[in-house]
């Protein structure tokens, strides 16, 4: 009995990590194409690119530890195929590996970004360990930075390079940055935010050139604009890395489809993270997240399916982003609300929620922690609250969640 | 370099060496403690490394802050007056033979 793992980040470490706490015996080999350990992504657009975080403390577990528990962590390795009728991957080096489980863990890689002058040396990314490195190995000599992209990447990026000291612009090219991801309300808090900070947002605006020679010297956009950069960095989004299910006919539709145990088309082969699509048991729909916690909490569910424990997988989706002072907390998926209900704490407090058909579907908060925690805990349910209550801030949230009507599918 | 003794669901007991500086979460994930899940690394944003302070040692950790009290507050069901998340406790030599109860992982 043996498992293979693809991929280490954080869904491949946490499936290895509860086999053996399923009490799995047999061999794991967890496979990684980056020569570094195993690293938490959130903080490279944050604490470890302002180097607040020491490169020690961005490992996901320490070295020893892979060997205490006996898994095979296979550095610097990677699979060039699948063969299904023999169970076994077949690495770049030609060795061949048996597994009885195989996980894809593969997670998903940088929309790259091609358009005039995209070959000059400046041009960063911000997806993996050695993206962040590369920043922060040119950032001595930087003045301008101009991100382009309006997610939480490009804005994380802002921030960060902004306490760093650079001048930044961040071109979006929607009305408002994160415009498929939240609400006007939470655009315009987060776009005062950077501003306020020193960061320039600016919107409806389309890059359209790399100027420059070598090294870049800027960007030239749409509206006829020129931006003076020293270094660009794009947050353009990802795509999931399915070329090694495709290749060997696994079913595939924006991720590699999967079964509510993480199970693929064939019965030996499971897909967790970023790389699968799921029916979400909640929303009731197809979907593909790319978060750490559906990483983590798929990594779970797949290790009690293969030790014959199997429980479908159910978990609410919640997500976190830190910019400046502001603690952002999303808790279930905002897409396809009909109502927002603003609840404003304070000046730099406020959540807001998401109904769709009068029923609750997720909460953004920024610097409030409650109405996070407590929409978290009853979101499974979609329930009906009373907006009212909800908009108020002189009434406890957690007295207006308490008693609410479940509302299940 | 502290050492911290964590007492498991099962009442077993583990002591690990600590390096000062850390977090009492970081000690407990990079030594295999598997209930302190730790989803969000430790930035005070998931309450996912709950754990209990015996009140020898109450007053000797520094206090939660009123962020860590709101997540604690709404997020545990068995909250008690001496939980922690352990992503904000740092640890020092102090804190040498420092006793943490790890609960039942709640997520």
């Amino acid at each position: 009995m043996s498992c293979i793992i693809i991929g280490a980040s954080h869904a491949g470490v946490q499936a290895a990590v509860n086999l053996r706490g399923q009490g799995y015996e047999g061999g794991i080999t967890l496979i990684s194409a980056e020569k570094v350990l195993p690293y938490q992504r959130p903080p490279l657009s944050k604490a470890f690119l302002q180097d607040t975080l020491p490169e020690q403390r961005l490992w996901l577990r320490p070295e020893a530890f892979y060997q205490q528990k006996h898994i095979d962590l296979k550095l610097n390795t990677r699979v060039t195929a699948i063969n299904r009728e023999q169970q076994t991957v077949v690495l770049e080096n030609g060795d061949t590996l048996p597994y009885s489980q195989l996980i894809l863990a593969t997670g998903s890689s940088v929309r790259w970004w091609n358009l005039p002058g995209s070959e000059r040396k400046g041009i960063h990314y911000l997806r993996d360990h050695s993206d962040t490195s590369g920043i922060k190995a040119q950032l001595p000599d930087v003045t301008n930075v101009v991100v382009i992209g309006g997610g939480y990447i490009g804005l994380e990026a802002a921030a960060s390079l902004n306490k760093m000291g650079k001048n930044v612009t961040v071109l979006v090219n929607t009305a408002r940055p994160l415009q498929h991801l939240t609400s006007p309300v939470i655009s315009d808090y987060l776009c005062r935010l950077h501003e306020r900070n020193g960061v320039t947002i600016e919107t409806n605006i389309l890059a359209t050139e790399i100027t420059g020679g070598a090294h870049l010297d800027g960007v030239t956009c749409d509206n006829g604009k020129h931006y003076p950069a020293d270094m660009v960095v794009a947050g353009i989004g990802v795509e999931p890395c399915t070329e090694l299910a495709a290749m060997c006919g696994l079913a595939i539709s924006n991720g590699v489809e999967v079964n509510g145990y993480m199970q693929t088309s064939d019965e030996h082969i499971y897909a967790i993270g970023d790389c699968a699509n799921f029916h979400h048991a909640i929303y009731n729909k197809p979907l593909r997240i790319e978060s750490v916690q559906n990483a983590t909490d798929q990594a779970k569910t797949v290790a009690q399916a293969i030790c014959n424990k199997a429980s479908a997988y159910t978990a609410l989706p919640w997500f976190w982003s830190d910019q400046y002072d502001a603690k952002l907390q999303i808790a279930g998926l905002s897409t396809g609300y009909d109502e927002v209900v603003v609840r404003q704490e304070s000046d730099t407090s406020l959540a807001a929620f998401y109904f769709a058909k009068e029923r609750l579907i997720a909460v953004d908060t920024i610097n409030q922690p409650k109405s996070f925690m407590v929409a978290r805990k009853y979101l499974p349910t979609l329930p009906n609250i009373d907006k009212t209550l909800l908009a108020d801030p002189d009434v406890a949230v957690s007295d207006i969640f308490t008693g609410a009507e479940a509302c299940l599918t | 370099m502290p050492n911290v003794t964590f007492i498991l669901p099962d009442e077993s007991e583990v002591t690990v060496e600590a390096l000062a500086g850390d977090s009492l979460m970081q000690t407990a994930v990079d030594n295999g403690i598997e209930e302190i899940t730790a989803d969000c690394g430790g930035c005070c944003s998931c309450a996912t490394c709950h754990c209990f302070i015996p009140p020898a040692w109450q007053g000797k950790v520094s206090p939660a802050d009123d962020m860590e009290q709101a997540l604690l507050e709404t997020a545990i069901e068995d909250v008690q007056p001496n939980s922690r998340l352990s992503c904000q406790i740092t640890l020092d030599d102090s804190l040498d033979g420092l006793v943490v109860k790890v609960p039942q992982s709640d997520w």
